[in-house]
C-alpha cells in the first residue's frame, strides 16, 4: 500500500523496510554513533506546517527505532541532517546522493561529516531502502 | 579536450570579489567600505609580523579603521588560537576582519569569523553548510599563491589532542573580498614558493578529474595548470619577477575556485593526513603524491586526465601512456624547483603508514577521487611507492 511522504506511516514503512530488506544490514554495519535525525524544513505551501523530523536510531545495520520526533529532541543528538523538502523528494527518489549533497550545501549537516563519510555505505543502502518504499509524495 | 560529463549535475559558487593587481592592496579601505565596514581587526601569524612588512604594510593602507592585529595563528590553527581570535576582535568591537598571510590565516579567519558572528566555541561550530546567514565581513590577503582559500568555502582546523584535522564547510565562509596583489608575494622564499604553488597545481589536476568535475571547475582549472607550469620556475629563480608572481597568484585563485566546487581527492585525502601525523607540509605532501596518485587512477580512468595532458603538451600513443608521462613531467617540475620528491626525505617513516591510511580513508576528499579507494591497503601502496 502506498504511503504519504512525509507522515509517520512513511517513516514506519521505511522501517519494516530496513528491517527486511538486506542492504542495510550490510551497508550499516560500520555504523556504531547511533542516532541521526534527519529534518525535512516546514513548507506550507505543499502542506508541511512544521519542520518534520525522522529519529533513526541505527546501530551496526539494524535500525533500532524510526519516528517523528519533536523539535525539543532534536537538539540532543549529534548528528542531524536538514533540508528543504523538494531536495529529500530527490533523496527518496534516488536522484539525489545525500553525501555529495552535504558537500553542495543542498543538505545542511550538523555532525562530525568524516564519521558519515566512513560511512557512506550506510547512506547508500538507507536510500536504497527509502526508494523500496511505495511513496505517494505530499506534493503530488 | 573535455573529460566531465554533461549528464552529471553540479553546482559552481564562487560569490568572492575578487580584486586583482600590482598595489591593489591599497585599495583594501575603498573595498572595506563597500562591505558597510570600518573597524578591521588584521589576523596574521608572527613569523609573517616580525619577519616582513606584509602585515605593518596592510595595516597602514587600513589606517585608522585598523583597531588591532590578532598575529598568533599558527600553521594548522588550533581550536583554542580560534576562539581568542574571536574574543580578541569582539572585544576592540571589529566589524570586519582581514586576514593576511597563507592558508591557515585565511582558514582561522573563517572559523574566528563565524564565532564573532554566533558566539560560544569553534568546536560548537563544526559542521556542513549549517550556518543560516551572513558571518562577520572577511577581506582575505594571500601573501602566498597556492591554497585558494580566499576563494574557498572550507577551513580547516587542527584538534592538537586527536592529531586530525577538523573542517567547516559553509557556503556562508567565503571570504567577501580577496585581494591579489602580486608584491606582497615577492619575498616569499624559493622552497616556499614551489610548494605553495605545486599545492594550487594539485588543486587544479584534482578538479579536473575528481567524481564531482564539470565544465567551469574544469575551465578554471585547466587555466590554472597552464599558467603554474609556465611560471612556477621563473618565480623561483627570479623572485622579483612581478609578471611570474602575479601568474601564480591568479592562478592559485582560480585553483582555489576549481576545487571549491569540483573538490579534490586522494592526494589530498593523503596530504591531509601526512599534515596530521607526520607535519609534512601541506604542499610538499601533496606534490610528492600527485605523481603516484596520477598513476593509480590512470589505471582505470586515463581519459579523466586528456585535460592535463594537453595543457601540458604531452602527445602520446594512449590516454594511460599520456597520463604517465604528465606524471613524471610533475615530478621534474617539483624536482627543478628545488622540491623533495619522495616521503623518505621529509621525515615520514614506515611504521606511520597504517595511521596515515586509516586517516586518509576517513577523509572526505577521498571520496571524491575519480578511481575509487577500496580501502586503506591501497592508501599504503601509494605510499610505499612515494617513499
Ligand atoms: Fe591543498
Amino acid at each position: 500500500m502506498a504511503v504519504v511522504f512525509p507522515t509517520a506511516e512513511w517513516v514506519a514503512e521505511f522501517k519494516k523496510q530496513i528491517d527486511e530488506k538486506p542492504d542495510y544490514k550490510e551497508g550499516g554495519k560500520g555504523w556504531r554513533e547511533g542516532v541521526i535525525v534527519l529534518i525535512i524544513n516546514a513548507k506550507p505551501q505543499v502542506g508541511i506546517d512544521a519542520d518534520f523530523n525522522i529519529y533513526l536510531d541505527l546501530h551496526e545495520g539494524q535500525c533500532r527505532e524510526a519516528r517523528v520526533c519533536s523539535d525539543e529532541e532534536v537538539g540532543d543528538h549529534p548528528f542531524v541532517i536538514r533540508g528543504e523538502y523538494d531536495r529529500w523528494k530527490l533523496v527518496v527518489l534516488d536522484q539525489l546522493e545525500p553525501v555529495k549533497a552535504m558537500m553542495q550545501g543542498k543538505l545542511k549537516l550538523t555532525g562530525d561529516l568524516p564519521t558519515i563519510v566512513r560511512n557512506i555505505d550506510g547512506a547508500k543502502t538507507l536510500v536504497k531502502c527509502a526508494t523500496y518504499v511505495e511513496t505517494v509524495f505530499i506534493d503530488e | 579536450m573535455s573529460s566531465w560529463e554533461p549528464d552529471s549535475d553540479f553546482v559552481f559558487h564562487m560569490p568572492t570579489k575578487v580584486l586583482y593587481g600590482p598595489g591593489s592592496h591599497r585599495e583594501i579601505r575603498a573595498e572595506m567600505a563597500d562591505l558597510a565596514c570600518d573597524r578591521a581587526v588584521i589576523v596574521t601569524d608572527r613569523g609573517l609580523r616580525e619577519n616582513t612588512d606584509l602585515p605593518a604594510r596592510i595595516q597602514k593602507a587600513l589606517g585608522a579603521t585598523c583597531v588591532g592585529v590578532f598575529d598568533d595563528v599558527e600553521p594548522d590553527s588550533r581550536f583554542e588560537i580560534v576562539d581568542a581570535g574571536a574574543a580578541f576582535a569582539a572585544k576592540l568591537g571589529a566589524d570586519c576582519l582581514v586576514s593576511v598571510g597563507g592558508g591557515s590565516s585565511m582558514d582561522t579567519t573563517k572559523a574566528i569569523s563565524i564565532v564573532m558572528t554566533n558566539g560560544g566555541s569553534i568546536r560548537e561550530h563544526l559542521a556542513v553548510h549549517a550556518l543560516t546567514g551572513p558571518q562577520t565581513p572577511h577581506i582575505a590577503v594571500p601573501t602566498t599563491a597556492g591554497t585558494g582559500s580566499e576563494v574557498t568555502n572550507v577551513a580547516l582546523i587542527k584538534d592538537e589532542a586527536a592529531r586530525t584535522k577538523f573542517f567547516v564547510l559553509d557556503n556562508q565562509i567565503f571570504p567577501r573580498t580577496a585581494i591579489l596583489d602580486p608584491t606582497l608575494t615577492t619575498g616569499l622564499p624559493a622552497g616556499l614558493t614551489a610548494s605553495t604553488a605545486m599545492d594550487a597545481m594539485t588543486h587544479a589536476i584534482e578538479a579536473i578529474t575528481s567524481i564531482c568535475r564539470n565544465s567551469m571547475s574544469e575551465s578554471f582549472a585547466v587555466q590554472a595548470i597552464g599558467m603554474i607550469n609556465g611560471a612556477i620556475r621563473r618565480a623561483v629563480e627570479a623572485p622579483e619577477d612581478i609578471l611570474a608572481r602575479g601568474t601564480l597568484l591568479s592562478a592559485a585563485t582560480m585553483a582555489g575556485a576549481a576545487f571549491c566546487n569540483a573538490m579534490v581527492g586522494v592526494v589530498h585525502a593523503v596530504a591531509h593526513a601526512l599534515g596530521g601525523v607526520c607535519s609534512v607540509p601541506h604542499g610538499i605532501a601533496n606534490s610528492i603524491m600527485l605523481p603516484h596518485a596520477i598513476h593509480f587512477n590512470a589505471v582505470t580512468d586515463a581519459e579523466a586526465y586528456a585535460p592535463v595532458v594537453a595543457t601540458l603538451g604531452i602527445k602520446a600513443s594512449s590516454p594511460l601512456a599520456a597520463a604517465q608521462m604528465a606524471a613524471a613531467r610533475l615530478t621534474e617540475l617539483a624536482a627543478s624547483c628545488g622540491l623533495q620528491t619522495k616521503l623518505s626525505q621529509v621525515g615520514v617513516n614506515r611504521r606511520q603508514f597504517q595511521e596515515i591510511a586509516d586517516k586518509a580513508m576517513a577523509d572526505g576528499a577521498v571520496l571524491n577521487n575519480c578511481r575509487p579507494v577500496a580501502g586503506p591497503e591501497e592508501i599504503v601502496a601509494l605510499l610505499d611507492a612515494a617513499f
